[in-house]
């Protein structure tokens, strides 16, 4: 380590310039994932990008920050621009379906739903970062990026030409240079309905080599999803007739596979909180124990009676919002709604911390999907209009709050790696948590009104239009609710096997697209390797930067990318 | 037994995802295959306790990772570097690192074997702890980059207050497991 300046006072930690420089990145990063996210229908969070700049503002400039004060000021920014992925992909459904609406009513239970998250997610961190020790591969990368003054010469290399690389790559990918996918299945002659084709994609490379084991589950279900369900369903003539090569991969993946996937994640994630009862018992004593006032030093945790006055001041204003924005429903029926989504909003936060946990990706439009079904089956029987409206408000509401609690949980793991203090992270998060829902609402207001969107548009919103044509499908009584129970049924028993999560793995694979499991599972079958090969600290030490380097890297020009398409956007 | 439990619960898991698949689903055969999933489930948890057991009892424990020692080893370092009041920035910077790429990182790496001995309770309670713990020695890690010693050094003693508890409590397992 290069000698430092000694510096004497109270280690800089949350300060004024780590709060401002971590809400104007988390402005700026929020409309430009909004747009980037309507447009082509995923988003990215940019707690990489916002470490990045903390290093060029913070350290560079100022010249007084310190790795958690930079630790601070990601938290803060990935707060404020997490919550759009959960907006993006349900309030323009509204705007599709040419509802009426009040704009205040979408704020409030996105806000709420930004609370809850939090407020939810935070005592579940000893049990998923303490003792589960998952791996969260974002918020290791981003860790890496804050620990790298004092990592040592070799892994700052490493993380730089991880970095470097995959930016290039990224770079060329978004300017057409290079092909986006690569059809290994034409080239090897395979039928097209047994999908192979690769995404270019160094970020899912890099968090499958951080993920390691957890991530050969999430390849096994792909292989059975995409290679062995879909080609017999194919043989046996399941698909209907007339759907052949891509299409019938596509249809098997929209009927049977991924419904599939979503009763597997949820019994997966219940059987897996009945196995863990005893150790999250165990977490919750802890933090009662340490919560409150630490006898040597600063507290670690926020009182749990602080989050459960947060979380309950969140459900009243929820059920408040619910009643004015769509009162035919009925008062009593609010509440149950109300009460039947906070539910679900703890139990999907907890499948997608613990998706995000092992492998980085979030099932959120999965859990939308899901919540819109709840509460539709008790909404819409009493108004038709109102009951959609209160389906897809409480359905913004859960995707914000899973979103905000898996980013918390990133942001914890990388506080964790750094040695922040737990409280002091939660408490920032859950200051300005809030103010994401707001932005992200008025940039998709003023797109609908400059541009318009859905098919046909210049921003086509596919995410939104596909839960358009859930919910459609669902008010006509079109639920697969059989492959729901089948899934969760599978999903249990896998769970309650020696593999952790086993069942919420396999699940997630089915649900995802095979183009992006692929080069994961390929970084995921490296780490495995190379561990046998080189050892655990070879992974550790020399592996895990550079494949942190990959996902900062890939990242970054996303976030670049999706800031020009802003620019060209307002052009 | 382990390898057929595991063949077992593959074909019978695509079995049960097959006739899950197909819509309308096969009822009966899906339930049939969930049932050998159960069975195969069951396998794989007895064998997992049997081979875990197996190296507990191999000789010496050659095969079970000694936390105790372990974390003693931790405790004394972290002994050693918060009574050397000369110790400066680099100094504990470098003692830090050598602790996180060795004791502790061979720690988390084996603590698989808690199970085993102190059953989920007592895993939850050495790791949770240890984790705790290994935040401190992050902090304090931080803290010396960062040209903070005074921060550096609370937070050594914070963590070897948290590993002489844990210390503590993995003698008092292993008294009660040897009962």
């Amino acid at each position: 380590m290069p000698p430092v300046e000694i510096k004497t006072g109270p280690y800089r930690e949350i300060t004024w310039e780590a709060i401002t420089l971590g809400l104007i990145v988390g402005v700026i990063l929020n409309m430009a994932i909004t747009y980037a996210g309507l447009l082509i229908g995923f988003t990215i969070v940019g707690s990489e990008i916002a470490a990045i700049v903390g290093w060029g503002v913070l350290r560079g400039i100022m010249r007084r920050s310190t790795i958690v004060e930079n630790n601070i000021n990601q938290t803060i920014a990935s707060a404020v621009n997490s919550t759009g992925a959960g907006i993006i992909l349900t309030i323009p459904v509204l705007y599709l379906r040419g509802a009426e609406f009040e704009f205040l009513h979408v704020i409030l239970a996105t806000m709420c739903g930004a609370t809850l998250g939090v407020a939810f997610i935070i005592p579940l961190r000893k049990q998923m970062i303490d003792i589960d020790r998952l791996r969260f591969p974002s918020g290791t990368a981003v860790a890496a990026i804050l620990r790298s003054p004092g990592a040592g010469i070799k892994k700052a290399v490493l993380l730089t030409v991880g970095i470097a690389f995959s930016a290039l790559v990224s770079v060329m990918v978004h300017l057409g240079w290079i092909a986006e996918y690569v059809d290994l299945g034409a080239m090897l002659g395979m039928p097209a309905h047994v999908e192979n084709v690769w995404a270019v994609s160094l970020l899912s490379f890099g968090a499958g080599f951080i993920s390691g084991w957890a991530g050969l589950a999430v390849l096994l279900g792909g292989i059975l999803a995409y290679w062995i369900i879909t080609p017999v369903a194919f043989g046996l003539g399941w698909i209907p007739q007339g759907i052949v090569g891509v299409d019938a991969s596509a249809w098997a993946h929209a009927e049977m596979n991924r419904p599939l996937g979503i009763g597997m994640l949820i019994g997966g994630a219940l059987m897996g909180i009945a196995l863990a009862l005893p150790s999250i018992r165990e977490a919750f004593s802890s933090l009662r124990r340490i919560g409150g006032a630490n006898k040597s030093g600063p507290s670690e945790e926020l009182p749990l009676k602080l989050l459960y006055i947060a979380a309950i001041a969140s459900v009243v204003l929820l059920v408040v919002t619910g009643f004015i924005a769509a009162s035919p429903v009925g008062l009593p029926r609010i509440i149950v709604i109300a009460l039947a989504g906070t539910l679900w909003i703890w139990l999907a936060g907890i499948i997608v911390a613990q998706c995000t946990g092992m492998t980085d990706w979030s099932p959120v439009s999965g859990m939308a999907l899901i919540a819109v079904t709840i509460i539709l089956f008790f909404s819409y029987s009493t108004n038709h209009e109102s009951g959609v409206l209160l389906a897809v408000l409480i359905g913004a509401t859960v995707c914000v709050a899973v979103t905000e609690g898996a980013d918390m949980m990133q942001d914890l793991k990388t506080g964790t790696l750094v040695g922040a203090l737990p409280a002091r992270q939660q408490a920032v998060q859950l200051m300005f948590s809030w103010m994401g829902p707001i932005i992200t609402v008025l940039v998709i207001h003023v797109i609908w009104n400059a541009y318009g969107f859905g098919a046909g548009t210049k921003i086509p919103a596919p995410q939104a239009q596909a839960l358009d044509a859930a919910i459609s499908g669902v008010v006509g009584g079109d639920v697969p609710l059989g492959k729901y129970a089948a899934g969760a049924l599978i999903g249990g028993v896998l769970s309650a096997s020696t593999f952790t999560g086993l069942g919420v793995m396999v699940g997630l694979s089915m649900y995802l697209p095979l183009v992006y499991l692929l080069p994961f599972g390929l970084g995921s079958v490296m780490n495995v390797v190379s561990g046998k090969l080189r050892g655990r600290r070879w992974v550790e030490n020399t592996g895990v930067p550079l494949a942190a380097g990959l996902i900062v890297g890939d990242a970054v020009v996303g976030v670049v990318f999706a800031m020009i398409s802003v620019l060209g956007g307002i052009g | 037994m382990a390898m057929f439990s595991y063949i077992l619960l593959t074909l019978s898991t695509v079995a049960a995802c097959l006739f899950a698949a197909r819509i309308p689903v096969m009822t009966a055969p899906l339930a049939a295959s969930v049932l050998v999933m159960a069975v195969a489930v069951l396998l794989m948890r007895r064998g997992y306790k049997a081979r875990l057991a197996r190296e507990m009892a191999s000789e010496s424990g050659r095969g079970i990772f000694d936390f105790a020692a372990s974390a003693r080893g931790v405790l004394q370092t972290l002994e050693r570097l918060e009574s050397d009041e000369q110790a400066g920035c680099g100094q504990i910077h470098r003692e830090l690192d050598r602790l996180v790429d060795g004791a502790l990182f061979d720690f988390a790496e084996a603590r698989e074997g808690l199970l085993a001995l102190h059953g989920f309770g007592g895993f939850a309670r050495v790791v949770g702890e240890f984790s705790r713990g290994e935040r401190a020695v992050n902090r304090g890690w931080s803290a010396a980059v960062d040209g903070y010693p005074c921060e550096a050094r609370a937070s050594v003693a914070r963590a070897r207050e948290i590993f002489a508890g844990l210390v503590d409590e993995l003698e008092r397992l292993r008294r009660q497991s040897s009962r």
